[in-house]
């Protein structure tokens, strides 16, 4: 018998790829997942992260590649024999089954004695706190508690790998909240390795160890939520993590430490960024710069990274205040800043001055 | 409704009122007379002791259950019912099942065309199918056997099978069976203990169909039964036919309590399940 539970699997995936007709799903795709690690596939419905998923756990088969689990290829190992734990997007919990007989299915599959699937399954519940639940059916029980009972059932063969499909998407808000922190303290107290599927970036931020963000069936970036949040490497990372201002640019100078730049719109409007590699003179490119990073400025400093407006909308959203700045027919800024006392508040139609700093701002192609 | 004291109804889309509770009433008993006296009024005949089916009856006596139970004809022109028609449910919810899977799940081309041959039978007239059966039977000599009425009888039960299972199918969540398979059981178990369980009650109400299709069933009988293989309305008919006498009645009164203790048992099992087959 087994109480403890093994280390979390490593999970690797070479150059892997699946087209459904015409349609790439999922487009040469590399992952590596560390021990114990929780690793999110964010994007957009239709980006792949799914059906990466589903390829994971063998229900698709990649046309080429090869998936390695504890560094054993695993493609083609049927489903059943990959003990991999999933949980669904809407559980998938059998109706005709109790919730004991639900949880003990892959006991009875695995033809573990009575004596200890009875043991086991009261503890698991105990884990995912659903104990006197055992004689319910899945539909008498709410939709948290019906998710509580599809992770016990993906976790009580003690998988070194739990794959989630979107879990929290039937889910209230705040039922989702609480159920985030919790599948991250079971994943972090059974040492277990999980993929976790979302097209919520808030959700992976807050969960994540490591993010791989998706887009037409690419990874984009792989990287902390602080890596992809502050260092984007393109445009479709930084739109799709949180919120920023674009500003398209072309290089005008280079002097060796800087690199001054021009606005498209506007010859005399100038940035200034740190030097980056591998832009030549008059190329475009486009300056990202988030929200919380822009600043109000009273005194008229230097003209670079300095832009002027018109406030035409504010939103009061609480613990801060989203400001939509004019600066010109092409260009409206978001700046968001904490009600903080002394900070400077602004109305309708004010022209305001904005400013940041120097290391706030990235150049994306 | 009541507070109101009057009763609206909706025929032909114009609002009906009456106005009050007892000519609705009388409305509804009338109805519902319309429907089941002509049904149970063989009840009273059965108990009889006239020689002919009489109505009122003038005394009360039980010689023609006697008399049904007695002969051996009638018996086991029953038994042969019963069997045939537990044959056919077997038979069409195997075939039928397998065919509703390909259907539903299967990816080919002309499915429609599979599925509109298979329904075929239901838009036929049965007494064109039952020309035809005796025509092709007699050719391979299964006129007035036990089999030939299996075959064909599961030739008219087959399309109520592959009809239910398939809206089963379709509504059935094909997500379970990839639980099932992530949770360690292969393909078959999958089937054994998830999607078998979950359509059950699917394939069960299309055997009862079935199974009644063939039961009910006097015209492809008439031609199929020849004199050895009599099937319970075969006999009935030729009964009526040539004898006229009540024991048709009382074997007419059996069949409706055995229909009424179906139904009532049909009403009991689903309600038993009701309570895990939503959600």
């Amino acid at each position: 018998m087994k109480d403890t539970y093994p280390e979390g699997a490593e999970v690797k995936l070479q150059n892997v790829s699946k087209k459904f007709g015409d349609i790439t799903a999922v487009d040469d795709v590399c992952l590596e997942v560390k021990e114990s690690e929780f690793l999110t596939l964010l994007g957009p419905s239709g980006s792949g992260k799914t059906t990466t998923l589903m390829i994971i756990a063998g229900f698709e088969r990649a046309d080429t590649g090869e998936v390695y689990l504890n560094q054993k290829p695993i493609i083609d190992i049927p489903p059943y024999k990959r003990n991999i734990g999933m949980v669904f997007q809407q559980y998938a919990l059998f109706p005709h089954m109790k919730v004991f007989d639900n949880i003990a299915y892959p006991l009875r599959n695995r033809k573990v004695p009575k004596g200890e699937i009875k043991r086991r399954v009261t503890e698991i519940l105990n884990l995912v706190e659903l104990s006197g639940y055992t004689d319910r059916y899945p539909n008498q029980l709410s939709g948290g508690q019906q998710q509580r009972v599809a992770l016990a059932r993906a976790l009580i063969f003690n998988p070194p790998l739990l794959l989630l499909d979107e879990p929290l998407g039937a889910l209230d808000k705040n039922l989702r909240e609480q159920m985030k922190l919790e599948i991250k303290r079971i994943q972090k107290s059974l040492n277990l390795s999980a993929i976790y599927v979302t097209h919520d970036q808030e959700e992976a931020l807050t969960i994540s160890d490591r993010i791989a963000v998706y887009n037409e069936g690419r990874i984009l970036q792989v990287g902390t939520p602080e890596d992809l949040y502050e260092s984007p490497a393109n445009r479709f990372v930084a739109d799709f993590i949180g919120t920023s201002n674009f500003i398209p640019v072309s290089l005008e100078r280079y002097d060796g430490e800087f690199m001054i730049w021009k606005d498209e719109h506007n010859e005399n409007q100038k940035y200034l960024t740190h030097a980056i590699e591998g832009v030549s003179p008059g190329q475009s490119m486009v300056l990202v710069i988030r929200p919380e990073k822009v600043r109000f400025s009273s005194a008229v400093q230097n003209q670079e990274n300095t832009l002027e407006g018109q406030v035409m909308e504010v939103i009061y959203t609480g613990e801060s205040s989203r400001y939509r700045i004019r600066v010109d027919e092409f260009k409206e800024i978001e700046v968001r800043c904490l009600n903080k006392s002394g900070e400077p508040k602004f109305q309708l139609q004010d022209r305001v001055r904005l400013t940041w700093h120097l290391k706030d701002c990235k150049i994306l192609a | 409704m009541k507070g109101q004291g009057k009763i609206r109804v909706v025929f032909f889309r114009k609002p009906v009122t009456f106005d009050n509770w007892l000519l609705f009433y009388a409305f509804c008993v009338l109805v519902f007379m319309f429907l089941v006296i002509p049904i149970l009024i063989i009840i009273p005949v059965s108990f009889g002791s006239s020689q002919y089916l009489e109505f009122p009856p003038k005394d009360f006596s039980l010689k023609w259950y006697a008399s049904y139970f007695s002969d051996p004809i009638w018996m086991s022109s029953t038994w042969r019912s019963f069997r045939v028609a537990f044959w056919v449910a077997l038979l069409s919810s195997v075939i039928g099942t397998f065919a509703a899977f390909s259907l539903v799940r299967g990816k080919y081309r002309g499915k429609d065309f599979l599925m509109g041959l298979l329904i075929c039978p239901l838009m036929v007239p049965i007494i064109v199918k039952a020309v035809a059966f005796y025509y092709f039977f007699s050719r391979l000599r299964l006129v007035g056997t036990e089999l030939g009425l299996v075959l064909a009888h599961t030739c008219t039960g087959l399309p109520y099978i592959v009809v239910v299972v398939s809206s089963t199918l379709i509504s059935f969540d094909t997500t379970l069976e990839k639980a099932s398979m992530n949770l360690g059981a292969n393909r078959l178990r999958t089937f054994m203990k998830i999607t078998f369980p979950i359509i059950r009650p699917g394939i069960l109400s299309g055997a009862l169909f079935a199974f009644f299709s063939s039961f009910d069933d006097v015209i492809i009988a008439i031609f199929i039964c020849g004199v050895r293989a009599i099937t319970l309305p075969k006999k009935m008919w030729d009964g009526i036919r040539f004898e006229l006498n009540p024991t048709i009645a009382a074997v007419a009164s059996l069949l409706i309590f055995v229909s009424i203790i179906t139904l009532v048992l049909v009403e009991i099992i689903r309600r038993s399940r009701e309570h895990h087959k939503t959600g």
